[in-house]
């Protein structure tokens, strides 16, 4: 089994359940059968849930779509859930705090490009998916040869946390905006 | 101590407000004493518990709307934070952070001071036709500094308002955690 997590609570400025709802679709198209996902997050908005629930039921992949409906902190998840992997959106090579959390507590990480004008640019690792296709073939590899491509997205999010720190020249720029000497 | 006020308008579990969180943390390591300013909204939130531990000090205010008959206590008090803010903000903070431009039309006639820094916290990708639904105004000032916090944000303002709209300073700064696991 295949365990895809999402972080992001159920809410109106939130636009990543239908995406994912949809690739979920086109992985059960693919024949890829033993992929699940599980959204973290607490129901702020109904309308949002219930629209995200009725297109899991009409593209049927209601039995691979599960919610929580509650915020859980991540050190609290099942340890099945933190043994997945936890797709995050990316606009090109940039990720958030909610995946900077998850590559710094090391939980395998994924990042599923949302912005298709920056496809281009974008980093050349197995971590960072440019578009579906890319997703899609990440899940596949998971499928066919779970051991190395584990391998490769952990050395992925080494790198993604490697740039977290603040360096010391970091520290004298953020310095600089909190305290300006002009 | 050298005060920073850092603006926003909830602290529940979000990216902005993790960054507010870390560059409060950020304060304090640096000796700085970090106040933070929550807009138009009494609740309690996940961050509130966080910052209290730390011994931040959290306001929470009405700067939109100051009358409020049905809470006299809370809107005597906005009104002495906006007097507060209006003139006094350049002799009390070192800077004025606000989180998200969406709320910078909130408290950008308010809070008067010569070094504020505006965080812009989105990319156009999270907006309906991929554009910024900001009022130019608020990039004019060329005292004050737009932060944002990926390279295409930068290209994304510059596309949208144009160079000779944009005269505040803008500046990139990567997200960040100052403890690492």
């Amino acid at each position: 089994m295949i365990q895809i997590n999402v972080v992001a609570r159920i809410a109106g400025d939130k636009n990543s359940f239908i995406d994912i709802i949809y690739l979920m679709h086109r992985i059960k198209q693919s024949g890829m059968n033993d992929v699940k996902v599980l959204f973290i997050g607490g129901l702020h908005d109904t309308v949002v849930y219930h629209n995200a629930t009725r297109l899991s039921e009409l593209l049927g992949v209601s039995d691979r779509v599960g919610f929580t409906l509650k915020s859980i902190p991540l050190a609290q998840l099942p340890q099945e859930v933190k043994d997945g992997y936890f797709l995050h959106f990316s606009v090109g090579n940039f990720i958030g705090y909610s995946a900077i959390e998850t590559v710094n507590m090391g939980f395998k990480s994924i990042f599923y490009n949302a912005d298709p004008a920056l496809e281009a640019g974008m980093t050349d690792s197995i971590c960072f998916c440019r578009n579906m296709d890319h997703f899609i073939e990440l899940i596949r590899l998971l499928s066919t040869d779970r051991a190395n491509t584990d391998a490769a997205i952990i050395a992925g999010n080494k790198a993604a946390k490697a740039k977290i720190n603040l360096t010391e020249d970091d520290k004298i720029k953020l310095l600089s905006i909190l305290v300006p000497q002009k | 101590m050298r005060k920073v006020l850092i603006v926003n308008n909830c602290l529940f579990i979000g990216g902005a407000e993790k960054l507010l969180f870390e560059l409060a943390v950020f304060c304090r390591s640096q000796g700085l004493e970090p106040v933070v300013l929550i807009l138009d909204n009494y609740e309690i939130e996940h961050y509130d518990k966080l910052l209290k531990e730390l011994k931040i000090e959290v306001i929470r205010v009405r700067l939109s709307t100051l009358i409020h008959f049905r809470k006299p206590l809370y809107m005597i008090r906005s009104i002495l934070w906006f007097i507060r803010l209006k003139y006094f903000a350049a002799k009390t903070y070192e800077s004025i952070q606000v989180i998200g431009l969406h709320n910078v039309d909130k408290v950008y006639h308010v809070i008067r001071h010569p070094h504020r820094s505006f965080w812009n916290v989105n990319n156009t990708i999270q907006f309906y036709n991929k554009i910024y639904p900001y009022q130019d105004f608020m990039l004019r000032n060329p005292d004050d500094t737009i932060v944002c916090i990926n390279e295409y944000e930068i290209d994304e303002l510059y596309n949208q308002y144009g160079r000779d709209v944009i005269k505040s300073e803008i500046k990139l700064f990567k997200l960040f955690l100052n403890d690492t696991d």
